[in-house]
């Protein structure tokens, strides 16, 4: 994986974060994924197509999306994991691989991308490439969020 | 044992497929008919690299994979050794695609999915041209 | 565009898969119309589709019938989904399923040009899939192995 694609991908993330008022999003770790469990119930999943081709997935605890939906509509209290939040977090993730096709176009990149599936569940079991998966572990005021990238280019 | 020439000795096969089930499955078809399976590769860079150091009898190479895909894996082989025989494997039969690999040489074609019989008389009758 | 036309030549492909590769055959339920989010079996794979539709092709299955169809695609006994082939062979399955319905798709409406992304496998509990404002139809196969269900989820691009 190219470090100037995986960059653009954090700069969405990040700026994105930023831009909806996330509390100090800030990196703490970046690796090769080790297993295919995952404690993290909440999963968006964006596919791409194009000069990058793979899958992103954003994942995070279903305490951290309802902490993040809640700062999105205004601070109005989240407490079900349902359509409301879904569909916030289903937004985010829109917006945060906008703003990444963008980056990615600046360097002469295309990539056509597909819109979000959500995947909620417990005790969860992914596998999102046949190649390796990034993870990239980043830390705000609302929670950790994992930005998993499993691309080729 | 249809995978043994006359005197005896085994066809040598490299097999290259992103899936490692693919790859699996393979094996699985042709080990025990006698093919001798001598090496896999999940891409077509690997693919391309290995070729150098087994030199096999014939080749099955997916089409779709990352970092360098089938068809240009194949299109560097042959431009090396065009008497190569390869096979092709794909999901997708894109006529665009198969005319494109005819211009390069590369003619035969697997659709998947195949059965296990049908990748064994495929091989067998393109290693017989 | 009509999901439930778009929904058609997935059922073939899956009908032929099941048939070609595994020997089980599949008798098709009727397309239904799903909302937003639909409840897993416990083993979902997801391809995603891009070019001139845009959209999800999700295989779901029970953890059980998964298990039984990468043993039977491998010919290997497999126990659990914990065992990253079990994973791998859906993954294969829906990827081949996808290839052979979108160069069908593709031959029809010439232009659309739609390509895949890599398979993504999911397995776990209470599982769920979201997708903002987009609906789906989907048909339920059922088979020897347990029911499989192919569900569509696609917009055309702008």
């Amino acid at each position: 994986m190219d470090v100037n694609h995986i960059n653009a991908f954090i700069t969405g993330l990040i700026e994105v974060s930023g831009m909806l008022g996330l509390g100090n999003l800030t990196r703490t770790s970046l690796g090769a994924r080790k297993q295919l469990k995952t404690q993290n119930e909440v999963n968006i999943i964006i596919g791409l197509v194009g000069d990058i081709k793979g899958n992103v997935v954003l994942s995070m605890q279903e305490k951290t999306a309802m902490n993040i939906a809640s700062k999105m509509m205004g601070g109005l209290p989240v407490s079900e994991f349902d359509l409301m939040p879904k569909s916030a977090l289903c937004e985010l993730s829109n917006m945060v691989s906008g703003r990444s096709v963008s980056e990615l176009e600046k360097m002469g990149v295309l990539t056509n991308i597909t819109p979000p599936t959500l995947v909620h569940g417990h005790n969860l079991i992914s596998l999102i490439s046949q190649v390796e998966t990034l993870v990239i572990e980043f830390s705000a005021e609302e929670g950790r969020l994992e930005l998993n990238i499993a691309t080729e280019d | 044992m249809k995978g043994l020439r006359m005197d005896g000795t085994a066809i040598r096969v490299m097999a290259v497929d992103d899936s490692p089930i693919t790859r699996k499955m393979i094996k699985k078809a042709l080990e025990p008919e006698g093919f001798e399976i001598i090496g896999e590769a999940g891409n077509g860079k690997d693919a391309v690299e290995l070729y150098h150091k087994i030199k096999p009898d014939i080749i099955t190479m997916d089409v779709t994979m990352p970092i360098m895909d089938g068809l240009k894996a194949a299109q560097v082989i042959k431009e090396q050794n065009p008497a190569q025989k390869i096979v092709m494997l794909s999901a997708m039969s894109d006529q665009d695609i198969v005319a494109e690999a005819r211009g390069w040489g590369i003619v035969h074609f697997c659709a998947k999915p195949f059965k296990p019989e049908e990748i064994v008389e495929k091989i067998l009758r393109v290693i017989s041209e | 565009m009509e999901l439930s036309t778009t929904i058609a030549p997935f059922v073939r492909a899956s009908t032929n898969i099941f048939r070609e590769m595994l020997d089980v055959s599949i008798h098709k339920g009727q397309v239904e119309a799903e909302g937003e989010s639909f409840l897993s079996q416990g083993f979902t794979v997801m391809v995603g589709l891009t070019g001139g539709w845009e959209g999800w092709f999700f295989l779901d299955m029970s953890q059980e019938t998964a298990i039984k169809m990468a043993s039977l695609m491998v010919g290997e006994d497999y126990s659990s989904v914990e065992e990253e082939e079990v994973l791998l062979a859906g993954a294969e399955i829906a990827n081949i399923i996808c290839g052979n319905a979108i160069t069908d798709i593709n031959n029809i409406h010439s232009g659309l040009n739609i390509r895949l992304t890599p398979p993504s496998i999911f397995a776990g509990d209470n599982m769920s899939m979201f997708n903002v404002r987009l609906n789906a139809c989907s048909v339920l196969l059922q088979s020897d192995i347990g029911n499989v269900k192919i569900n569509v989820v696609m917009k055309e691009a702008k």
